[in-house]
């Protein structure tokens, strides 16, 4: 006889109840191994989407609001022997006018042939006004190959919107497009470089064909970088020759030698230098010429006018060196004019354009120095910069400048003088001067010029290379792959999520194991002490029990791992379809690692085998006597222990929660909802332990009364103190657990119209694909609204809001971003309306105007951000206080403090920041992308209406609030139904776990229930007895869990927002106790079959 | 001398009201080795209580217990276990052989913290020969629950045996059983005093059982009360 026979013999004799220790370890480890396998799964699916988004590109070359030579890629692969491919990334909207359609936002890329080969796929060239599209696009407009569809493409421009002058054009322009192919994921259907796993609408048109449509030919705005096959290039490398073979034109500098003149002047195509590029040019040690040439609205001098012209401030030549800040040189076309001399005092009109086009009508009145001739020396022409709609015009009645001209004012003089000189500058003042009062973000000077004989202009443009930084311009190279893998790999951890959300199942399932184990032990204490009685020692014992348990669970444990598998499968089914709203793709694959599976497996088992061991050993501790004789040594005196203690928890928790809940109603302090919930928990450990009391109570009771029915069912369930405990505790627990996570899904619904709330009481967003660059709230700004009746938009508010492209930072991003879209908000008008709250704020912060904070600046080039709290959480993975670090236009590093965290807002995915700070930084932003409108809700249809009809070519996506702030929150509320389900899933297992008990407490009774028959009871009355017992113990755990609960979720319950899915709750308690209720009744049923009577004989 | 006991007290704690019950009341006893001794009295007088104190099953709350001139109280639980395993034999009330082990694995139980392989081959042809001796031997491999209580009970007196004790210690042997097999039961146990000059102390109501040992003893309230001496 060897240990080993023991263990076999014993296994396979107790093979059924030490199948159920099998399932309850299967059942943890596959829950276990499942919910890490899924974290895997999810990763592996993101870093396939980084292939499948970006197929060979490892580096991305973006040019910010820029386009350098299409030709600079092929430059560039040369030199490095790389492959590469110029791109014009742009935004459209895709419509199929046919069936009335549309995509309000799609990627439209321009490329050449070079760009397949990033896919490792060939595909056919396109033609002009021919397209490849996704998958996606052609199903969304229903398309198919060979039918057409319009295209209406930003209006990309080498100017930005923003600038001053700039004359307004169309948002987009319009194309029909044929498709030639429809392509899918393997052939670049996901073609981002943006880390986000929803798939992009793709449109693939001819990088020409658009350049040229847009006036942008042979231009381009992304470069696409592969590695080299024998050798991988480092960021620094590329970085060093994409300066090397950087070119002036790249940078949008004109070159060119003045005619009739010795000077070089440079110019930029975005009309003003902007200030890194000047600093570049400036640096060259060399005498220059500084130029900065605005238009002025009027000169006015003794009540007369000359409108429209052209003044220049400069440096020496142009403008004389001694020339003091109030003095203006005047030509004599004007001085005649106005009847002018030297030492009058003028006043100039002019226009400062601020943020969506906004004039600010200024003046600035000057003393009259000089009269020049109206041509002469350097003061000519050729200083008035080269404005598109201005320079060009035939007529001064041809201009399109983008600020209101008013055509009467211009007189049959200033039409020749404009016949005659152009934009010749009718007077000049100093450079410092002029800066000070025309000098704006998008540069300081329109021209600067130097000597020839001091330079070549091939000199000239090396030199102007050399000193620029191209990220300064925003020229960036950015290692797309290596951020995309990373931004996978520091994506939501999904392993860690179903870990918890599956954490009540898992629980359910070791206390199952526990338990099974437990009775199991108990079963064969009478073993035990027979072993020992025969000499094996304790420690033999207990190893002969945990080999023999040991053996059940490594199997469970293995299968468990394997079952883990098909458990992922349902998971990830489920995340692809039903809870697809918490991932946003249906494109997790499973992914099973041999190191995931071994992890699963040893964890289940570890943890099954240390509930069996702690079992085993606490079993074992009682005497050999006791053991033998199947009851504990000092039982009774640990139950007048506990029953002390008991009575002292339940009072300690009951009253514990009533003082927690008292306090907090006369405080009002119904928003701490953690006190509730720790309220709740308190009661649910007090109630439990006062049943407890009860019932034991009742057990000491006895004798003192003649009992019915019922008073011995409840006698009964104190027979065993644990195993009722047991019960209550795991269908409370559960049934708290279901009840407040339900509870806690996000609603809103009776708050949407509340400043305070996660709307801002904002009646609608609206989000365009193309900027609006004017102000809605003003009469001219309503003029491009199309609406019949003017009372639709009485009380109607617009607060258009700037962006920044970024990552989506949002929950419905599974990647971990850097760098989220940033929104330059109107302060003013959120902290007069009060709008939203806040989670969290520094303590810098006054929290009766936290708004105001975004105005500040914290420091050179520091300024305060908000962000929603679970974005900066979850999202960024940071806090508040923690730094975001940005590039601004010209290349500075700006660093935003989140000085708070938004409490669950429309914001989510973004970083807000004052529209002054937004202007001073990203002057070349454009528009407004973004818009909160303020309407009454009873004008609501009518003001979707007239907002969808007025942008639809801006791609307009008009959304209520309180619909965007659902989605967002249909994500955690997709988490918390997968963890109702799974508990639910575990409150059954727990039903399970109490049907086995109530079987083994029948078994041990059924000798018992023999007597209760030969004492006279009948049948009916032995079953009564036993279904009361047993249906007090259900019905206690879970009105004891539903009570906790309610308390627990008394904030929750008393807010207008209290939506908690009731129908799914109540459905899932009365399973449970349906499915409990069945357990007893089966049980109780098939026991009482049996002649109870012939057990008795069998004594 | 085998086993002695010197002025031994056991009490129990009743838990509900709190006080203590004393169950033996300073007992002192003397075993000799191939002495049989049986230990009558009323349900409740201690008498297993103090069988399984002889048998280290349970400990006294005072007192000595002395075995081959070894203090057992200083002993920690696997050196008892060893003493149990190797000196002791039990036979309990209930024959409580594993129902999932077949009679020879039953009554092969106590060799298995031996690892000497001859000892253990040794067990065997023992075990086959005792079970021979009380007439199973054509039942060696049948389950418990294929045999009659009365065979159970030979077995696990078989199984008592098989390390080779100095003493066994028998808890109501026969009280479970009929009359005929508990005549027969009775018959072996004096069968294997003789045969292997094994002492034995039997714990019984059966004042038959009780008369064919050579000394009886009568626990009354937690006493030894009188001893009668049988030829």
């Amino acid at each position: 006889m060897t240990i080993y026979r023991l263990i076999t013999r014993s296994l396979w004799y107790f093979r059924k109840q030490h199948f159920a220790v099998f399932v309850g370890t299967l059942i943890s480890t596959a829950v276990l191994t499942g919910a890490l396998i899924i974290g895997d799964s999810v990763n592996y699916s993101l870093r396939k989407l980084v292939e499948v988004r970006l197929g060979n590109t490892k580096y991305v070359l973006t040019t910010g609001s820029r386009f350098v030579r299409a030709e600079l890629a092929n430059e560039l692969s040369s030199a490095m022997h790389i492959s590469s491919a110029s791109l014009m990334l742009l935004q459209g909207i895709a419509i199929n006018t046919e069936v009335n359609l549309r995509i309000n936002t799609c990627q439209v890329v321009g490329i050449d042939s070079t760009f397949w080969n990033f896919s490792g796929n060939s595909l056919p060239l396109l033609d002009n006004e021919q397209a490849i599209v996704s998958e996606n696009v052609a199903q969304k407009l229903k398309l198919t190959v060979g039918e057409e569809f319009l295209l209406r493409v930003e209006n990309a421009t080498i100017i930005p919107v923003n600038a001053p002058f700039v004359p307004e054009s169309k948002p987009s322009v319009a194309i029909r497009f044929k498709i030639k192919a429809i392509v899918n994921d393997s052939c670049f259907g996901r073609f981002s470089l943006r880390s986000n796993q929803s798939a992009p609408f793709n449109i693939f048109v001819s990088r020409r064909f658009i350049s040229k449509k847009l006036d942008l030919s042979n231009l381009s705005n992304c470069i696409l970088f592969s590695d080299r096959k024998d050798k991988i290039i480092s960021q620094s490398e590329l970085e060093h020759a994409i300066s090397a073979h950087l070119q002036t034109e790249d940078a949008g500098l004109d070159i060119h030698k003045l005619a009739d003149s010795d000077r070089y002047e440079i110019v930029s195509k975005r009309v003003f230098i902007d200030e890194p590029m000047s600093r570049a040019i400036l640096r060259i040690p060399l005498p220059s010429e500084k130029v900065l040439t605005y238009l002025v609205n009027a000169i006015q001098f003794n009540g007369k006018s000359t409108p429209y012209s052209f003044i220049t401030a400069a440096t020496f030549p142009i403008v004389p060196e001694n020339i003091k800040n109030d003095e203006i040189i005047v030509n004599d076309w004007l001085s005649n004019d106005l009847g002018i001399i030297a030492g009058d005092t003028i006043s100039l009109n002019y226009y400062v354009i601020g943020p969506l086009r906004t004039l600010s009508d200024k003046s600035k009145q000057f003393v009259v120095s000089k009269v020049i001739p109206t041509e002469s020396g350097l003061a000519n022409r050729s200083l008035m910069p080269s404005f598109p709609g201005l320079s060009d015009a035939g007529s001064c009645r041809d201009w399109n400048t983008g600020i209101p001209i008013d055509l009467k004012k211009i007189r049959d003089k200033d039409e020749k003088y404009w016949n005659d000189y152009k934009g010749t500058p009718k007077a000049f003042i100093s450079l410092q001067t002029g800066v000070d009062l025309w000098g704006n973000q998008f540069g300081n000077l329109t021209a600067i010029r130097f000597n020839t004989n001091d330079i070549t202009i091939d000199s000239l443009q090396k030199a102007i290379i050399r000193n620029l930084v191209p990220a300064d311009i925003g020229i960036t190279l950015t290692p797309v792959y290596q951020d995309g893998l990373q931004a996978a790999n520091n994506a939501v951890d999904f392993g860690e999520l179903f870990l918890s959300l599956s954490f009540f199942i898992i629980a359910a399932a070791i206390l199952l194991t526990v338990l099974l184990h437990a009775l199991n032990t108990d079963t064969r204490s009478l073993e035990s002490g027979v072993l020992a009685g025969l000499g094996l020692s304790n420690k033999r014992i207990l190893h002969i029990r945990f080999a023999e348990s040991g053996m059940v669970i490594l199997f469970g444990g293995i299968f468990g791992a394997l079952f883990g598998i098909f458990y992922n499968y349902g998971l990830i089914m489920g995340l692809n379809s039903v809870w697809s709203d918490a991932v946003r793709a249906n494109m997790l694959e499973v992914n099973i690692k041999c190191s995931t599976l071994l992890i699963g497996a040893l964890c289940g088992i570890f943890v099954a085998l240390l509930s069996v061991f702690w079992v085993t050993r606490w079993k074992l501790k009682h005497s050999v006597a006791s053991l033998i004789k199947g009851i504990s040594d000092n039982s009774t005196a640990i139950s007048s222990r506990k029953q002390r203690w008991g009575k002292r928890i339940a009072y300690v928790g009951i009253i514990g929660a009533l003082i927690l809940v008292s306090i907090s109603i006369i405080v009002s302090s119904f928003e701490n909802a953690g006190v509730f919930l720790s309220a709740g928990g308190l009661f649910l450990i007090g109630s439990s332990a006062f049943i407890i009391q009860y019932i034991t109570k009742f057990g000491d009771d006895s004798g003192q009364s003649v009992m019915s029915i019922s008073h011995l069912a409840i006698k009964n369930a104190g027979r065993n103190i644990g195993r009722s405990l047991t019960i209550i505790l795991v269908l409370a627990i559960g049934t708290f657990s279901i009840i407040i996570t339900g509870s806690y899904r996000k609603t809103f619904y009776g708050t949407e119209n509340i400043r305070k709330s996660g709307t801002g009481g904002f009646l609608f967003w609206a989000e365009t694909t193309l900027p609006v660059i004017f102000n809605l709230n003003t009469t001219e700004g309503k003029k491009n609204l199309t609406f019949n009746n003017e009372k639709d938009l009485e009380s109607v508010q617009f607060l258009q809001i700037q962006s920044l492209a970024g990552d989506d930072a949002s929950c419905l991003n599974l990647n971990q971003v850097k760098r989220p879209r940033i929104l330059g908000i109107s302060t003013d008008e959120f902290d007069k309306r009060g709008a939203f709250s806040f989670t969290q704020l520094q303590k810098t912060v006054n929290e009766q105007h936290p708004w105001l904070i975004l105005d500040k600046t914290l420091g050179k080039n520091i300024y305060p951000a908000f962000a929603d709290q679970t974005v900066i959480k979850y999202g960024l993975k940071k806090e508040v206080g923690d730094t975001l670090n940005y590039k601004n236009e010209i290349g500075d590093t700006i660093r935003f403090v989140l000085v708070g965290g938004l409490n669950n807002s429309i914001f989510q995915g973004n970083l807000l920041i004052s529209d002054k700070v937004f202007g001073f930084q990203f002057p070349s932003a454009g528009g407004s992308r973004i818009m909160l409108i303020d309407a009454p809700k009873k004008n609501e249809e009518a003001v979707a209406e007239i907002i969808r009809n007025s942008f639809a070519d801006y791609g307009i996506e008009i959304t209520l609030a309180a619909t965007r702030l659902a989605e967002f929150n249909s994500v955690e509320n997709t988490y918390l139904t997968v963890f109702m389900a799974l508990g639910g899933l575990g409150i059954i297992i727990g039903t399970f776990g109490m049907g086995i008990i109530l079987y083994r407490n029948l078994l041990e009774r059924r000798r018992e229930l023999g007597v209760m028959m030969a004492l006279g009871f009948k049948k009916s009355e032995i079953f009564r007895l036993v279904i009361i017992e047993n249906i007090f113990l259900l019905s206690a755990g879970i009105i004891c869990g539903f009570i906790s609960a309610i308390i627990g979720i008394l904030p929750s319950i008393i807010s207008p927002a209290f939506n908690v899915n009731g129908i799914f709750l109540a459905v899932l308690i009365v399973l449970v106790f349906v499915i409990g209720g069945l357990w007893i009744l089966f049980l109780v049923k098939s026991s009482i079959k049996v002649s109870l009577i012939s057990l008795l004989r069998n004594e | 001398m085998i086993i002695e006991l010197q002025n031994i007290i056991k009490s129990f704690k009743n838990g509900t009201l709190g006080n203590t019950r004393q169950v033996l009341n300073d007992i002192s006893l003397t075993i000799n080795s191939g002495e049989s001794m049986a230990i009558i009295g009323p349900s409740g007088s201690g008498k297993s209580t103090l069988l399984n104190i002889l048998g280290t099953l349970d400990s006294p709350t005072s007192g000595n217990i002395i075995f081959k001139g070894i203090e057992l109280n200083k002993m920690n639980e696997k050196a008892l276990a060893g003493i149990r395993n190797q000196h002791i034999g039990f036979v309990f009330q209930l024959h409580y052989l594993l129902p999932q082990l077949n009679l020879i694995e039953n009554v092969l139980i106590p060799v298995i913290p031996e690892k000497d392989k001859g000892k253990r081959k040794a067990a065997h042809v023992r075990a086959m020969d005792l079970l021979q001796h009380v007439g199973l031997a054509d039942k060696t491999h049948q389950l418990p629950g294929k045999l009659s209580v009365g065979e159970c009970q030979r077995a696990a007196v078989v199984r008592a045996l098989i390390n080779n004790p100095e003493i066994i210690l028998a808890d109501e042997p026969t009280g479970s059983l009929d009359h005929d097999s508990a005549s027969l039961l009775g018959e072996m146990l004096i069968d294997i005093n003789r045969t292997f000059a094994v002492s034995i102390v039997v714990v019984t109501h059966s004042l038959e059982l009780a008369n064919t040992m050579n000394k009886v003893y009568k626990l009354y309230n937690g006493k030894l009360l009188t001893e009668t001496t049988n030829q």
